[in-house]
């Protein structure tokens, strides 16, 4: 593909760069606020003087959360709750969107079974019902009832199955001929074939459960069980001012510090950072062309 | 008012109970504080019930209490230094000891979450004995009878202090904790009079310019102008405004509360229209009055344009970089955000003063109800009485007016890294004395002003007083305390003010939102927001006031109005 | 191809007794699917089907005492509250416009950005830009509005500091009624299309690369390969999104409005779910809010349903 190297093939890589990085800066902006209001001081930070660069410049607020104590509990919350959940959903996801990327001949109640899953996108009970039946099922405050209720991500079953359908169907018929059963034609062709499939959902798996909070607030018995998105949204969430009214003297010396706008903001950076770095991380399976050829040969 | 349903409500024996002072009983620390010794003289005996209960008996063997509790940040710090403090704590071990109760959380939360956790808790009906809530959801529970009549329990069980409380508070929290006469649930007594607005101006812009406090609406319009107009912090630069606003209109901060109540209109409140009905505020001639003086303020330029988009927190910002020189609002605004502003501006020098009217009369602060939080009894609790033996005991430990007082109750925040298990927010219940941080300011007065070393033995004054003293001596961190509990033109000082002249003026309806309120408030008061904001920003004429009004009417303002006054 | 004919060649033939043998075999083979799907039918069913008796709130006056089944049933009195509400239909309208524009372009924007990815070269180039604009997506509506209040200020915002730069009035987009439909759906589209992208990047890697050297063959410039390789490469993917995105048509967005709007836009700003949140802030009226559930699911459903039926009539593509 050396197709650039035409006059015109030039001016529109340039204008293509130019472009997609200008985009790319426009998104970095508010990360960047975010991190130069996390190392300026909280007088400038209250003031608003605060835009892309520190001012005042110091690290406390990062001394400051990441010695809190609730920080790393959610922390580890956190991360066993991604580690487990994702084994749980990629598992479950794979063994749906398997059978569903059958044809209806294939596989006896396919169409019944994807349209059983499809239904429970659109429709819900509510909130009420939902935390009814976890507290019915005992999971209140344990770790499986952030994990179990969304245990089938039902929407990324649905895209790994359009991308198993993509599987050339030749592939896994002659192993099945060469005797193959189902689990061998899905360990063995459908995965290494869906590899850039299965990363994005990896991704957005992983994302999902690092970033949900309000389960972790409504499910939980106390904060110390908080994974640390809830944790956080205990934190960034605006104070009702109505309140401060009937404060006690104890509780108003608090309020400039509920308020540290820095102090908020290195712990927004601080939950961010470590999810921001799996997506570079995932991005090798990105890269086309290596899975299909190295099957193919 | 309810008080009288109230008191017919409350058995003889109370009444008598209530012959016992406030002054009597608690000591030298406490006097001029008024509507604390109640004026009902009496029968001096408690022989009024059938069976003498006796409210400080122990239950033998213990009973275990379910509640769940909002925490706060000071709490949060607490579980995070002694993860098992919740469960034993000062105010636990006193329970079990003195009462025989053991207290078990079913689950706990940060307190800004607590709203949002208890909602899901009430609609699963998924309740604990003990239920605090705020009034809105305690509406709700009196409505799906959750919640136990406690009518006769609190006449039987409230200790005499506890009742002399009730008194101080002028019975407004028990009023509306109130429904139908009968009471439902325990108020956790903040006190109304706190709730006052005030003006919040910076004094030294007044000096570069000056100018003197404001005595009369025109002399705030006045200062607002200047403010803006002629450079009031001296930097060569139009970048001030005369007044903060932020997008909400009315609260606690940045809000129009104050000024309107210059014009004498009160928008969130109900009136007495002369004839002894309550009429709703927001829709009287007034308002109009003074949302056309707003209009003009911002017509010309002396309020940021942009104030409807921003909230508390972005108008805080702009104060801090001291670009305005005056707020209405309440009392903790020295807390925040005033206190950034000094530490970013050692010269800003923030005042309070009462606010002031604009027809020579004094200008008069709304107050609400005493309550905003209230401890709901479980109808399936079993021994109901446990929970007003608690509340006692909380009114016995707490104050520092209390015959049983002990300081390790309450606690120090500034202790709490060393003893995290000594704190009043500890307890199952908290409630306060309604004119604690009135006494507080005026014994600090008294020990500024008249050297009176007396009044340090008393531990919230001694607390306050040190860190006053450690602001005048350099410490700026500290100017809070000043700007809140100080001798002169602090928040208190203010509200001192408003109490020695009565210039209170109490809503007329405190109680739950009222059938139409809960199908049509929500209408209402978007209509509301939506007509004034427009107004003030010009977008619409003053006269779309008068067709807000007819609207309001039309769409469910009439039946609120009929109900209010069925229920009042 | 070889492996259909077999199975074909296979089911026709023999008596009963033979088919219904060869059928046996056949759920004998099917059966490690089936039990593939169990556990997913077995949970759908506790944590999904189960939960959904409570949509009976919908047409009860809910009292958490009495449950689901005692308490009073009121008919379709919740819906017609909804709908005697003065403001319905203005929220109703708002909703669908802000929704469709952010389905339209949440869809566009992502695939354009995808493509264009795909084009440049440079591996560490292309990682960087897509590791960037994903970044938004991870900071919430109650950050990026703080910024967002900034960034537009009439007086001091970037925006129309360049705006003023070129000669064009300052304009106060978030309390601009006109204005402000089309500042939810860019902010929207500014935060979520790099996540978005991800999917579409996806879809492109996993297109046969033999498809491209063909092409190349053909000697088909980049113009063309993308329309007749990478587009209808991607074209499944972006049936699928686009079809299950229709089900958001009243989804406006709740956190984002809620942050960003103000009384002066509430007219053209206000959406079902902020509508729906302040009647609930007054009282918690379950049966309201489930019942405008209830009804943005059936919308949602029909939607999608019919975009699945077009999608497969005009693509002859079944996304599901």
């Amino acid at each position: 593909m050396h197709s650039y190297q035409t006059l015109r093939g030039r001016i529109f890589e340039t204008v293509n760069y130019t472009f997609l990085i200008g985009a790319a800066l426009l998104c970095v902006f508010p990360i960047l606020h975010v991190l130069a209001v996390s190392f300026s001081s909280s007088t400038a930070a209250a003031s608003g003087q605060v835009t892309l660069w520190p001012v005042e410049f110091n690290l406390s607020s990062y001394q400051y959360a990441l010695t809190k104590p609730q920080f790393l509990t959610s922390f580890v919350v956190t991360l066993e709750r991604v580690g487990l959940g994702l084994a749980i959903n990629m598992l479950l996801t794979i063994f749906a969107a398997y059978p569903l990327s059958k044809e209806k001949g294939e596989l006896y109640g396919r169409n019944a079974y994807a349209w059983y899953l499809f239904v429970t996108i659109i429709f819900s009970g509510g909130m009420i019902p939902w935390y009814m039946t976890i507290k019915q099922f005992g999971l209140m405050g344990s770790l499986w009832a952030l994990i179990l209720p969304g245990a089938v991500p039902v929407f990324n079953v649905i895209i790994l199955l359009n991308f198993f359908r993509q599987v050339p169907k030749e592939i896994g018929e002659s192993a099945v001929m060469d005797g193959a059963g189902h689990w061998t034609v899905l360990s063995r062709i459908y995965l290494p074939l869906s590899v850039p499939a299965l990363a994005t959902l990896v991704l957005f798996t992983c994302v999902g459960h690092w970033n949900s909070w309000f389960d972790g607030l409504i499910l939980m018995r106390s904060p110390s069980e908080y994974p640390l998105q809830t944790y956080l949204q205990t934190i960034i969430a605006s104070r009702d001012m109505s309140l401060f009214v009937s404060a006690s003297q104890e509780e108003l010396k608090l309020l400039s510090q509920i308020s540290d706008r820095t102090l908020k903001s290195a712990q927004i950076f601080i939950a961010a950072a470590p999810i921001l770095a799996v997506y570079p991380f995932l991005q090798k399976y990105f890269m086309k062309g290596i899975v299909l050829g190295s099957v193919k040969g | 008012m309810t008080t009288k349903r109230l008191h017919k409500a409350l058995s003889v024996a109370m009444i008598g109970m209530m012959a016992w002072s406030l002054a009597a009983c608690s000591g030298s620390n406490d006097d001029n504080h008024k509507g604390a010794s109640s004026p009902s003289a009496g029968g001096a005996s408690t022989a009024g019930a059938e069976q003498p209960a006796d409210p400080k008996a122990k239950y033998d063997p213990p009973i275990t209490v379910t509640s769940v509790m909002g925490l706060s940040d000071q709490v949060q710090k607490s579980v995070s230094i002694k993860p098992d403090v919740l469960s034993d704590n000062v105010w636990t071990r006193g329970y079990e000891n003195d009462l025989g109760i053991k207290i078990n959380y079913l689950w706990t939360v940060p307190g800004a979450q607590l709203e949002q956790k208890m909602n899901v808790s009430i609609s699963s009906n998924d309740l604990p004995d003990i239920i605090p809530v705020n009034s809105r959801q305690f509406k709700m529970l009196v409505d799906t009878g959750v919640a136990m009549d406690i009518t006769e329990l609190f006449d039987q069980y409230a200790s005499d202090f506890t009742k002399q409380m009730m008194e101080a508070d002028q019975r407004i929290g028990l009023s509306q904790a109130t429904v139908d006469g009968r009471l439902m649930g325990l108020p956790q007594i903040n006190g109304a009079i706190d709730g006052a607005s005030m003006i919040w101006i910076r004094a030294d812009w007044l000096k570069n310019l000056n100018l003197e406090p404001p005595k009369t609406m025109d002399d705030v319009l006045h200062i607002v102008e200047a403010f803006t107009k002629d450079d009031p912090d001296r930097n060569g630069k139009n970048d001030t405004f005369g007044l903060g606003l932020q997008k909400d209109l009315f609260g606690g901060f940045a809000s129009l509360d104050g000024f309107f109540e210059g014009y004498t209109g009160y928008a969130n409140g109900w009136l007495d229209d002369g004839s002894g009905n309550l009429v709703y505020g927001g829709v009287q001639p007034a308002v109009r009055t003074a949302l056309g003086k707003v209009a003009e303020m911002y017509g010309n330029g002396y309020i940021d344009t942009e104030f409807s988009v921003k909230d508390g927190g972005k108008v805080a910002e702009a104060v801090t970089a001291g670009r305005i020189g005056m707020v209405f609002g309440q009392h903790f605004l020295p807390f925040w955000p005033l206190q950034d502003s000094k530490n970013k501006d050692p010269n800003a020098d923030w005042q309070a003063y009462p606010i002031v009217s604009a027809d020579g009369q004094q200008a008069k602060p709304m107050i609400n109800g005493s309550s905003a939080t209230f401890y709901v009894v479980n109808k399936k609790m079993k021994n109901p009485e446990a929970a007003i033996k608690l509340y006692n005991y909380f009114y016995a430990k707490d104050p520092a007016l209390s015959p049983d007082f002990d300081p390790i109750y309450h606690g120090q925040d500034s202790k709490l890294e060393t003893y995290p298990d000594q704190f009043y927010q500890l307890a199952v219940m908290t409630t306060f004395f309604p004119q604690q941080n009135l006494f507080i300011h005026q014994n600090v007065s008294k020990y500024f002003k008249e050297n009176d070393q007396s009044v340090l033995e008393n531990y919230w004054i001694k607390d306050n007083v040190g860190n006053i003293e450690k602001y005048k001596a350099g410490d700026n961190t500290l100017w809070s305390s000043n700007g809140w509990a100080g001798p002169d033109n602090s928040a208190f000082s203010v509200i001192d003010h408003y109490d020695r002249n009565n210039l209170f003026l109490k809503n007329g309806y405190i109680k739950g939102d009222t059938e139409s309120m809960t199908q049509k408030g929500a209408t209402l008061n978007q209509m509301r927001s939506e007509t004034f904001t427009k107004i003030i920003m010009g977008s619409a004429p003053l006269d779309e006031f008068d067709s807000y009004v007819e609207k309001w009417k039309k769409l469910g303002g009439d039946d609120i109005t009929k109900e209010v006054n069925a229920a009042k | 191809m070889k492996g259909m004919a077999l199975t074909e060649s296979v089911v026709p033939g023999g008596g009963a007794a033979k088919a219904r043998s060869r059928k046996t075999a056949k759920i004998r083979q099917q059966l490690p699917m089936h039990v593939m799907m169990l556990p997913c039918i077995l949970l759908v069913a506790a944590f999904s089907y189960y939960p959904m008796i409570g949509i009976v709130i919908a047409f009860q006056n809910f009292n958490p005492t009495k449950g689901f089944f005692h308490s009073p049933w009121i008919g379709l009195d919740n819906f017609k509250y909804m709908y005697a509400m003065p403001d319905t239909l203005q929220v109703l309208w708002n909703t669908v416009f802000i929704a469709l524009l952010k389905i339209v372009l949440g869809l566009i924007v992502p695939v354009v950005f995808a493509i264009l990815l795909d084009m440049i070269r440079r591996s560490f180039v292309k990682r960087t830009i897509q590791t960037l604009i994903y970044i938004p997506h991870f900071l919430s509506w109650v950050i990026l509005s703080g910024i967002l209040i900034d960034i537009l200020s009439p007086s001091e915002g970037i925006v129309n500091g360049l705006l003023n730069a070129i000669g064009i009035k300052p304009i106060f987009f978030l309390a601009d009624e006109r204005m402000f439909p089309y500042i939810l759906v860019t902010t929207d589209v500014w935060k979520e299309f790099g996540y978005g992208t991800i999917i579409y990047l996806a879809a492109i890697t996993s297109i046969n690369p033999s498809l491209y050297e063909a092409a190349v063959m053909d000697g088909a410039s980049r113009v063309r390969q993308v329309f007749h390789v990478t587009l209808p490469g991607m074209m499944p993917i972006i049936v699928l999104m686009a079809t299950l995105s229709l089900g958001n048509v009243l989804n406006a967005g709740f956190e984002q409005v809620f942050n960003l709007y103000s009384p002066i836009v509430y007219k053209t700003g206000d959406i079902l779910d902020t509508f729906v949140y302040r009647i609930g802030l007054q009282n918690s009226q379950y049966g309201v809010a489930t019942a405008v559930g209830l009804f943005k699911s059936v919308v949602s459903f029909l939607f999608i349903v019919t975009g699945y039926r077009l999608a497969s009539k005009f693509a002859g593509y079944r996304i599901f």
